[in-house]
């Protein structure tokens, strides 16, 4: 699936990377954190999965990325 | 006739010491029950232990204070990795009475990121970890003033997150083998920094002069891989972890993890893990909404909410019917130093540590798992016993509101307290309480007359047997660690210092019956001074199984948990007789 949004660090747990979908869903991402730590702040197209697996974030929808393209 | 070797000396009858006895042991469990009362107590509220006039301040910059200043101090370094580290502490001294009032006018001014009073801690532990004093979140849930009893030592907490890595402020020795679901290897080291930080929240190595402390530090800590190094996981490998940390002897499980999905897989491990004495501690989810997440909302789990420093809800927390206790988990939209202060793997490595500032429900509960471990080190073993204690000992929230706080605010030196003050009175109140009976009976059919009285070690042995010496545990207990068997009862040194299934010894009437049948057979059992003090022990003994009956405090392997109270009803039955069948003037013919 592609998403696109904005991400944005989240002081969670150590430091999460989330993003806020245009259509305002907000999903925790999973991923290279340099690469997302990267595009924190820009609006970005998200390549991934969704990942119905249990994590650390506990906040929502997890998004497995595979690329980030900045847009 | 009066046997001639027997001294009689005008003293109280044994009617008028039992009244006595009974009367200060409900005198001091009342006392107990006060010091536990559920008063509003708002984290680092104002105490009798309280240093009259002193405030300490912490403040995000210099800044006029109220009061005089007897002492500040400027801390700048970079021993937190990469966020800077910079402060100004302020000691400031105020008109006696008039510190709660500048209490709340500097807790209001946004550039106080805390201020408490300054407290005297004569009597307690107080690690020399040099961060220590940055562990708010420490003294909030009780550690300090729960270690002078117990610091964990036994019980094995297993870590179900990113793995551990063995950074230098966690005690090599306290790690035991653990597994990687991820990698199918025995290699559980942390590649996140999550799974480690919690470590260091349970069992951080205390007293060692170095870095911050831990809430059980002689606790062992099993590392549990089953989340990757993105901090996510599935239920398989959660639940697989589970399972494997329960049959390899866990009896704490901190899960500071979550998804909204419900796994049938995760539930049944969860109910396992309970069913085989373990205490299973779930994050609540950091939704900052209504709404549990798993495990922490199944059944046979233990949800904890998380609170800031003002022990007000962090605004992250999920909250939800299931909640059972809160604990700290950090706000750090107070500032940084809000947050829980363990040492971790660095922003992005794998292999350099660094003392971090973390925020989340997965801080808070490993303060419960802590917590937990302190309890089930003072030879609870029931996982219904270990919450019902933690719950019930609970501080009282900022507000009547369950679904945020469950029971309260978690007290771990509360739950030590009535583990073995309280329940050591209890125990000895039904050892005298059976003593007494027994004495009546005897002299009413005959064998014993009126004159012929229990002598000193006939009480001694009561009182060992009831694990009276538990009271003198805060006192004694963990400053000379050889003696820290002291703070348990007798009937629970097997299980607790062998293996688990030598609780069969303790927790029986094995030992008294073994002690009292020789006495039994000797000339006069009462009447001499072994005789004598096998029979209070028997008594004592009884009494403690007793006690365990009731509260059902005791899980022993492969007895089900329906049946725990009768044979430990049916085994303080034995021991009563035991010591019963020492009451009596002649040899058992």
């Amino acid at each position: 699936m592609k998403v696109t949004g904005t991400v944005e660090f989240v002081d969670l747990e150590g430091g999460l990377y989330r993003l806020t979908a245009d259509d305002g869903k907000r999903y925790t991402l999973l991923g290279s954190r340099g690469e997302l730590k990267a595009a924190t702040g820009k609006r970005v197209e998200v390549e991934g999965a969704l990942d119905e697996g249990f994590g650390i974030g506990m906040s929502g929808a997890q998004l497995r990325v595979a690329r980030v393209k900045k847009i | 006739m009066m046997p001639p070797d027997v001294v009689v000396a005008p003293r109280a009858s044994l009617r008028e010491r039992v009244v006595v006895g009974l009367v200060a042991a409900g005198a001091l469990l009342l006392l107990g029950a006060a010091g536990c009362s559920r008063t509003p107590a708002p984290v680092m509220e104002l105490g009798e232990d309280d240093v009259p006039g002193l405030i300490e301040v912490e403040l995000r910059a210099p800044a006029q204070v109220p009061g005089t200043v007897v002492d500040q101090e400027e801390q700048e370094d970079d021993l937190y990795g990469d966020a800077f580290s910079s402060e100004f502490s302020v000691e400031i001294r105020v008109e006696p009475g008039t510190e709660a009032a500048v209490l709340a006018q500097l807790r209001a001014r946004p550039d106080v990121i805390w201020a408490e009073p300054v407290v005297r801690y004569q009597g307690l532990w107080i690690p020399d970890d040099p961060d220590f004093s940055k562990q708010w979140h420490l003294k909030a849930a009780g550690a300090e003033r729960a270690w002078d009893t117990t610091r964990g030592e036994g019980v094995t907490v297993a870590v179900i997150d990113t793995g551990i890595y063995p950074v230098d402020d966690l005690d090599p020795a306290r790690l035991v083998k653990g597994w990687n679901f991820v990698g199918h290897n025995d290699d559980a080291r942390d590649d996140h920094a999550h799974g480690t930080h919690v470590a260091g929240t349970i069992a951080q190595s205390t007293g060692n002069g170095k870095g911050v402390a831990g809430m059980a530090p002689r606790a062992r800590l099993m590392p549990i891989k089953v989340l990757s190094q993105f901090g996510s996981g599935t239920s398989h490998d959660i639940a697989e972890g589970i399972r494997w940390s329960v049959d390899h002897g866990a009896r704490v499980l901190n899960l500071s993890l979550g998804g909204g999905g419900r796994s049938l897989a995760m539930e049944s491990a969860v109910e396992y893990a309970h069913r085989r004495g373990a205490v299973v501690v779930c994050a609540a989810g950091n939704t900052g909404s209504r709404g549990v997440s798993y495990p922490a909302a199944y059944r046979g789990a233990f949800a904890v909410s998380a609170v800031g420093p003002q022990g007000k809800l962090a605004p992250y927390s999920s909250f939800g019917p299931q909640i059972a206790i809160a604990a700290p988990g950090g706000d750090k939209s107070q500032g940084e130093e809000a947050g829980v202060l363990q040492q971790t793997l660095a922003e992005g490595s794998t292999s350099e540590a660094a003392f971090r500032w973390f925020q989340g429900t997965s801080m808070a509960t490993p303060h419960v798992a802590g917590a937990a471990a302190l309890v089930m080190s003072l030879g609870v073993t029931s996982p219904g016993a270990v919450e019902d204690l933690l719950r019930s000992t609970a501080k009282a929230a900022p507000s009547n509101d369950p679904e945020r706080y469950g029971a309260g605010l978690l007290d771990a030196a509360a739950a030590v307290r009535r583990a073995t003050f309280g329940w050591g009175l209890w125990r000895l109140a039904f050892a005298i309480l059976g003593a007494w009976v027994a004495l009546r009976h005897a002299r009413g059919i005959g064998q014993l007359r009126a004159a012929e009285k229990p002598g000193a070690l006939f009480w001694a042995g009561l009182g060992v047997g009831a694990g009276a010496l538990a009271l003198l545990a805060p006192i004694a207990g963990e400053r000379i660690s050889a003696l820290s068997f002291l703070a348990l009862p007798p009937a629970a040194w097997p299980q607790r210092f062998l293996v688990p299934v030598a609780g069969y010894i303790g927790w029986s009437a094995l030992v008294p019956f073994a002690l009292a049948l020789p006495a039994r057979l000797a000339s006069r059992p009462l009447l001499t001074a072994f005789g004598g003090l096998i029979a209070g022990l028997a008594f004592g003994w009884a009494g403690t199984l007793l006690h365990a009956a009731i509260w059902r405090t005791v899980a022993l392997p492969f007895m089900p948990g329906l049946l725990m109270p009768f044979w430990l009803l049916a085994s303080a039955f034995v021991a009563w007789a035991a010591g019963r069948g020492l009451l009596a003037r002649e040899p058992l013919r």
